[in-house]
């Protein structure tokens, strides 16, 4: 790796304005310039996350939001590549089901979730439900659109060649759309992230969601942020890992034959 | 035979209107018109990728539905008809996958490259090719399954004078080797004529089979000299006067 290269991953001067900024609401807060009675200073706020930590709620919180993120990604795209994929090759399926799609994908997820709590209970289920209906959309709407963009010389050549309609799909549909498919996994688990940390704020009293509202109600405003930082690091970390299977699928758009 | 497909209006409209013809094996033939006339609809037709609205394709006494497994078709569009994501060997085993057992399967990948001179660029991407060497895998996957009939449209249409050249004598070579029946679209009359055994133009709106013209050249054929022959020299004057109505522009 050159210098320059190194540089630039490191990148100093992004991290230098970080730090300004902190020391600067640090500074700003422990002068008395500004007085509101719950802002705590970033000192504070990281003793509040290592309170969580050692005692160890946040551990709890973070796992439990983790797992049902990664619960409902995998429920969600599940059920949305198969949509997406029944959409984008079958005309009649289309036809019928795509009014219904946009009736579901355009209704806010969180009217749904009073509808979850009456019918699941104030449960992990319940929060499973509401973050799989999110993280559906956006990979079934990529999914479909990736599968509709096979160029039509690509569909004469498995013509010509007399593949069967299952090895077009394989050999030809599926690596065509892998990097749409990819980027649509990528928006269903930020929204299944979302939607977990939501459902935990108003239906399911667990998770990070739970732990910023918990926080807040008993005047714990170290421990609010510490949680608020928390969701920023785990949404920014499943944003990094997704990115990079996104970034290797591009350049890897097959899978490698039997 | 003829085509008729939905229009723009919703109403049939007629693309081809009476084309009749026969070939025979291992010939060659080369069919120029005008843009819009219906070649590739031909093409397509012959292949099997469109059906005939009247008449019918014929393939050894049997009528043709569908593509069938001793015709294949190389598309112009050589950036959109290989795949990317496959190396320049799997792009050609495409065809022979479930058809072979693997060895047989490498056997005939490297049979082929080696017949359009690729072998030693197997397990390159696609883009890493030039154009004419990308149009070269596409004919190799072609000949990969040993077809009796290779349909073409415009192969080098999208290609320099110099690679079309090396191009068309490959081609010529590869057919000597084959002995398979080669149907060709160009723009490029010279290249029709010095191709093929009949050279057939597709004239009119809906296209019809104007002219056939035998061109009786020797082969093999040289681009320097069966292109001074006398022969070559009227059979190009012929076509020329029927397809722009005088003798050639200058440009040609």
């Amino acid at each position: 790796m050159s210098r320059k290269r190194l540089i630039e991953v490191i990148n100093p001067l992004g991290w230098a304005v970080v730090l300004l900024a902190i020391g600067l609401w640090e500074l700003v807060i422990q002068a008395g310039i500004v007085d509101f009675s719950y802002t705590p200073p970033p000192s504070e706020i990281v003793k509040g996350f290592s309170d969580l930590v050692s005692s160890g709620d946040m551990g709890k919180a973070v796992w439990h939001t983790l797992s049902i993120t990664l619960i409902a990604s995998a429920i969600g795209m599940t059920i949305g590549i198969l949509l997406g994929t029944a959409l984008g090759l079958v005309s009649w399926v289309r036809t019928f089901t795509m009014g219904t799609v946009d009736v579901f994908r355009t209704i806010p997820v969180v009217a749904l979730m009073p509808v979850a709590l009456l019918v699941w209970g104030a449960s992990s289920k319940s929060e499973i439900v509401v973050a799989s209906f999110a993280a559906v959309w956006p990979i079934t709407l990529n999914t479909s659109a990736g599968v509709r963009s096979v160029h039509p010389v690509k569909s004469d050549v498995a013509r010509t060649f007399r593949l069967s309609r299952l090895d077009t799909v394989r050999k030809i549909v599926f690596p065509v759309a892998t990097p749409a498919i990819l980027v649509g996994a990528r928006l269903s688990v930020v929204a299944a992230l979302v939607v977990a940390i939501v459902a935990e704020m108003i239906i399911n009293p667990a998770g990070i969601g739970y732990g910023l509202v918990f926080a807040t109600q008993s005047l714990h405003p170290d421990q609010m942020w510490a949680y608020a930082v928390a969701a920023g690091i785990l949404g920014y970390l499943l944003n990094v890992l997704l990115v990079q299977l996104v970034r290797r699928g591009g350049a890897n758009m097959g899978v490698e034959p039997r | 035979m003829g085509v008729a497909l939905p229009g723009p209006d919703g109403r049939p409209f007629e693309i081809l209107r009476d084309i009749n013809f026969r070939l025979e094996p291992a010939e060659i033939v080369g069919i120029v018109g005008r843009s819009g006339t219906g070649k590739t609809t031909l093409l397509r037709v012959l292949a099997g990728l469109l059906p005939a609205t009247g008449g019918s394709v014929m393939l050894l006494g049997r009528p043709v539905h569908g593509p069938p497994s001793t015709v294949v078709t190389v598309f112009q569009d050589y950036v959109n008809a290989l795949l990317p994501w496959r190396t320049i060997a799997r792009n050609v085993a495409l065809p022979l996958e479930r058809r072979y057992p693997k060895a047989v399967r490498k056997e005939r990948v490297a049979r082929a490259l080696e017949m359009v001179g690729l072998a030693d660029r197997a397990n390159d991407h696609p883009w890493r090719l030039s154009g004419g060497m990308q149009q070269r895998v596409q004919i190799a996957r072609a000949l990969a399954v040993s077809p009796h009939v290779l349909l073409m449209d415009e192969p080098f249409g999208a290609l320099d004078a110099m690679t079309k050249a090396s191009l068309q004598d490959q081609l010529l070579l590869m057919q000597a080797e084959t002995r398979a029946t080669v149907v060709f679209i160009t723009h490029d009359l010279e290249e029709a004529i010095y191709l093929s055994d009949r050279v057939f133009l597709i004239a009119g709106s809906p296209g019809q089979l104007t002219l056939e013209v035998r061109t009786d050249l020797p082969r093999p054929r040289n681009q320097i000299t069966t292109r001074e022959l006398p022969r070559y020299l009227e059979v190009r004057h012929q076509l020329s006067t029927a397809l722009h109505g005088t003798s050639p522009p200058p440009e040609e």
